[in-house]
């Protein structure tokens, strides 16, 4: 999306409930390809922060390299962040969660960050329950590298150059289930109306919340038969049900139609409302899983929210850590800290 | 000081290791000083096991040249010790009557004491053959009777009631057994068995004596420092450092998480250095290969970190179990690109609580990465100690930084630049630092080249700016005192680093004892090198011999890759240098046997009489 910014904006631009306008939540300009489906998701980030009213710093973003790990340099540009080494976002993330747990973060990587190199780590902190929103923009290739096969290649898929891929991709959503994410989703870059919920929703919930986003790669897997490109993706999506999220402490102006199906509270009081054409309970992990290889089979992609646990129990609630940020903890709150080192001092007698 | 070194032998099962510990806390309930080696064969359980305990009059701190009394619960696997148990005929064997065979080809001991200790146990029921040897020796060393039963049940105070009673009842018979088996003294026992055994002024004072391992106090140095989150993957012989901070950091408020691998545990650290917690990780020689790309970004996005390496026997697998210095090229220079950054040498058991402390304090102040290197004999050997006082090291990541950073933020350079400069190229090399979740304080952590903004930035001149702020940061450390430890002053130079420094401490003492005196030097920082320093130094010996626990002589080759003649010597000029004092012999040798005083004492010796040749017969 390479395209020229004017730094002048209206003055009366809208500004949302902390007084922040749409611009304090954008970034650089991107350095992407035309046409790049990640820059749709980092302006879906950028609205869906300016939705729900977040104060620009109190965000940290992590990524890790790859195309997707470049794009946080393309929003929220006065948040904090840690472009960190090929896989290991997730560690980082952990990391910098333990020390501050009061702060919103967001991580973002790709299907080679996270689906190969970084497997271990995506595996381990899905399992810990690290509470952070997980944004994988998955295009089923390598493009900064120039289009290497990816983990979550359609097997058979062929390359620009080379032999068609042999192996069966992963299904990251599916993997994520089985580890135990308490909140799971996929979408489609092109798709706003849907991912923006979906974010704003990760966002507000307490734990390990992931998107499995299907992103395009222009240049080098836009192919008609690559399921990670636009046309497959437009035709071949089937959605678990038109979904809304209202935020904690907004009042419900809209008019839902009668009998939606289902309707989601997450620890915060916010409200996912899944509307009646869901065909999924979104609190069953088993049927979350059923219905992923169920649309597999027949050659489609099921998008929109797969499940949720609004009861999830997040890293720090397991570790049972303080309320407080460890990184705000001073000498004399940790007063218990000199006698503990007089106790472990004494041990050593 | 008089000393008295003793092993127990046995496969794995016979609880000579057991044995060692107990012995050791009486010695230290008695007002001794001492130090236990366990060895372990690399199946670490079900295998063959040994513990060597010296016993002394003062503080011991490396295990000496011999070994006075050789105690076997079982010859089988003894051959797998028998290089690390020096057994020479001036030993006393105690051997259990089913012990098995003694293996050929052993030195005749000087006197040899059979007796049925596993026969004693099963009187009761018991197969403890290790607490009736431990009562029979400890009694013998002068041990009271209370304290060695408080051994027994300090060791099994996590048993059973029954299991504790029984234990007790059998070491009783090991106590009676002294008094009915004294073991005749032979002169070469005599004079340390008599200096070593407590009296009763000592006992006053046992209260107040430690007894602690390398690994355990890398832990207190690093959490009296300020060490809140650790990131922890096992790795022997650096699992217990992590097991031991487990156990204590939450009473100090912070945090352990045991992570998936150590390219995670790592990275972990690196989260948590960003978000402002002091942070730690440690392992040994595979896992820090696999922790270098991460090092990488924290010298680059300058991140505080430090990263504990418990070296040991390698390469891959290598000898987990036991000690090596080999990892010194892997920490100095297995980091990518140009990435300046400190490494350490803990000194000594108790030298693992000082240099811990230095090491969070330097990450800290200097927002970068230090590796402390420390190796299986410090890290897994128990030493009876004086307390440490508390270190003055202190990590302050936080406030003053702050401070700086809103200086920085008000720099009038305009709407787009008045921002806040992560990276600012200052006269120090230190940049202001802010924490996530500071207002006016943003920017983004980089492992990318980046400009002083914190921008990505591919220029020339960006990356050879920050290339250079981020050497220059760690300039002044060179000018500390704490860069070694050097004693005494002498026609040689003895310089070595790690656990090396307390060996050649007594390989010192004793060729004094013949009249010759050296100078030791045991270097703590290992890099930045203070040059200059070590320069002046050699100036002031003739000869300089380097000594190291490798085969490679990585740290030697790693100092003669100086150019020493052309450092810049001031207050020294180089015109008034003596080249011909520059240069230096080495002698290294790979473990995991370790050195002994004797070893260096003839390698000093040797080097004399080198020089002596050298001057011919003028």
């Amino acid at each position: 999306m390479s395209y020229i910014r004017p730094s002048f904006r209206h003055p009366n631009a809208e500004a949302n409930t902390k007084g922040f306008t749409r611009q304090d939540y954008e970034g650089a300009l991107s350095t992407l390809c035309a046409g790049c489906g990640h820059d749709s998701v980092s302006s879906a980030i950028i609205q869906s922060c300016f939705e729900l009213g977040v104060e620009p710093h109190r965000v940290a973003k992590i990524s890790g390299i790859g195309c997707s790990s470049k794009t946080p340099t393309y929003f929220l540009g006065k948040s904090h962040g840690f472009n960190s080494v090929h896989g290991r976002m997730p560690s980082v993330a952990t990391g910098a969660s333990m020390a501050n747990r009061d702060l919103l973060y967001v991580g973002v990587s790709g299907d080679g960050d996270s689906a190969s190199i970084g497997l271990g780590q995506f595996g381990h902190i899905a399992r810990r329950n690290l509470n952070m929103s997980y944004i994988v923009e998955n295009n089923g290739c390598y493009g900064l590298t120039k289009g290497q096969d990816s983990a979550t290649t359609d097997i058979g898929s062929k390359s620009k150059k080379g032999e068609p891929n042999p192996y069966e991709p992963i299904d990251l959503c599916a993997l994520a289930l089985q580890l135990g994410a308490t909140f799971v989703a996929r979408s489609f870059s092109g798709d706003k109306e849907q991912l923006v919920p979906l974010i704003k929703a990760a966002m507000s919930h307490n734990g390990f919340a992931f998107i499995d986003v299907i992103s395009p790669c222009v240049t080098f897997n836009n192919t008609a038969a690559s399921s990670k490109g636009y046309e497959f993706a437009r035709d071949h999506m089937e959605a678990t049900g038109k979904i809304d999220f209202v935020p904690v402490r907004s009042e419900i102006t809209a008019n839902y139609p009668a009998g939606f199906s289902q309707e989601i509270t997450l620890h915060d009081g916010s409200v996912i409302h899944l509307y009646k054409d869901g065909k999924l309970d979104c609190t069953d992990r088993r049927s979350a899983l059923n219905a992923i290889s169920e649309y597999s089979e027949k050659g489609q992609v099921l998008t929109g929210l797969l499940y949720v646990d609004p009861d999830s129990r997040d890293f720090h609630n397991i570790q049972q850590t303080v309320r407080q940020p460890l990184n705000s903890l001073a000498e004399i709150e940790l007063c218990p800290g000199s006698r503990a080192l007089a106790a472990i001092n004494a041990s050593l007698r | 000081m008089s000393s008295l070194t003793l092993a127990m032998v046995g496969s794995g099962g016979t609880g000579v290791v057991a044995l060692g510990e107990m012995l050791l806390w009486a010695a230290a309930k008695q007002g001794l000083y001492g130090m236990l080696r366990k060895t372990f064969g690399p199946q670490i359980r079900g295998g063959e096991s040994a513990a060597i305990v010296r016993l002394g009059s003062e503080v011991v701190a490396n295990l000496g040249s011999d070994l006075e009394l050789l105690m076997v619960l079982d010859w089988n696997n003894f051959q797998r010790f028998a290089d690390e148990i020096p057994l020479t005929e001036n030993t006393v064997l105690i051997q259990d009557l089913q012990a098995g065979e003694r293996p050929p080809n052993l030195p005749e001991p000087r006197q040899t004491l059979t007796l049925d200790f596993l026969g004693l146990a099963k009187s009761l029921g018991s197969n403890h053959s290790n607490i009736v040897l431990l009562a029979y020796v400890a009694s013998w060393l002068g041990c009271q009777p209370e304290v060695i039963e408080a051994a027994v049940r300090h060791r099994l105070k996590a048993h059973e009631q029954a299991t504790v009673e029984l234990a007790v009842a059998v070491a009783s018979l090991g106590l009676k057994l002294s008094h009915d088996q004294t073991i005749p003294l032979q002169a070469p026992l005599q004079a340390p068995l008599q200096a070593v055994t407590p009296s009763s002024a000592k006992t006053l004072n046992s209260e107040k004596l430690w007894l602690a391992n390398g690994n355990q106090l890398i832990g207190l140095g690093a959490l009296e420092a300020g060490i809140r989150f650790v990131a922890a993957y096992p790795i022997t012989p650096a699992s217990d450092v992590l097991e031991w901070i487990a156990g204590q950091i939450e009473t100090v408020g912070g945090h352990l998480v045991q992570a998936e691998d150590e390219l995670a545990a790592v990275n972990m650290a690196i989260g948590a250095g960003f978000g402002g917690v002091p942070a730690m990780t440690a392992t040994s020689g595979p896992g820090l290969a696999l922790m270098t790309e991460a090092m990488g970004l924290a010298v680059a996005s300058e991140t505080p970190l430090v990263v504990v390496d418990v070296m040991r026997g390698g390469p891959s697998t290598g000898i987990p179990t036991k000690s090596e210095q080999s990892d010194f090229n892997l920490a100095v220079y297995g980091l990518h690109g140009d990435a300046p950054h400190v490494v350490l040498s803990a000194l000594s058991v108790a030298d693992c609580h000082f240099t811990a402390g230095w090491a969070t304090q330097i990450a800290s102040e200097r927002q970068t990465l230090v590796i402390l290197l420390s190796d299986q004999f410090l890290g897994q050997s128990s030493q009876i100690m004086p307390p440490l006082a508390k270190t003055d090291f202190s990590a302050h990541i936080n406030e003053a930084h702050i401070n700086q950073a809103q200086m920085a933020d008000e720099s009038p350079d305009g709407p787009q630049q008045s921002r806040y400069f992560r990276y600012l190229d200052t006269d120090s090399g230190i940049s202001p630092l802010a924490l996530p979740g500071q207002p006016g304080g943003m920017f983004t952590a980089d492992g990318l080249e980046h400009n002083a903004a914190a921008i990505p930035s591919p220029k020339a001149g960006d990356h050879q700016q920050q290339l250079a702020k981020r050497l220059r940061k760690l300039d002044s450390l060179v000018d500390t005192d704490h860069w070694a430890e050097l004693q005494g002053q002498g026609a040689i130079l003895l310089i070595c680093w790690g656990s090396l420094y307390q060996v050649s401490l007594e390989a010192q003492a004793q060729l004094r004892k013949k009249g010759i005196e050296i100078a030791v030097m045991g270097v703590r920082l290992l890099s930045p090198l203070p040059l200059q320093k070590i320069q002046q130094a050699m100036q002031q010996a003739e000869k300089t011999l380097v000594i190291e626990q490798n085969q490679q002589g990585q740290f030697a080759h790693y100092l003669r890759s100086f150019d020493l003649q052309n450092v810049n010597a001031e207050p020294f000029s180089v015109k008034h240098l003596d080249f011909k004092h520059l240069d230096f012999k080495q002698y290294c040798r790979s473990g995991p046997t370790l050195f002994t005083p004797v070893e260096i004492v003839a390698q000093v010796e040797a080097l004399i009489f080198e020089s002596k040749n050298d001057e011919g017969p003028q």
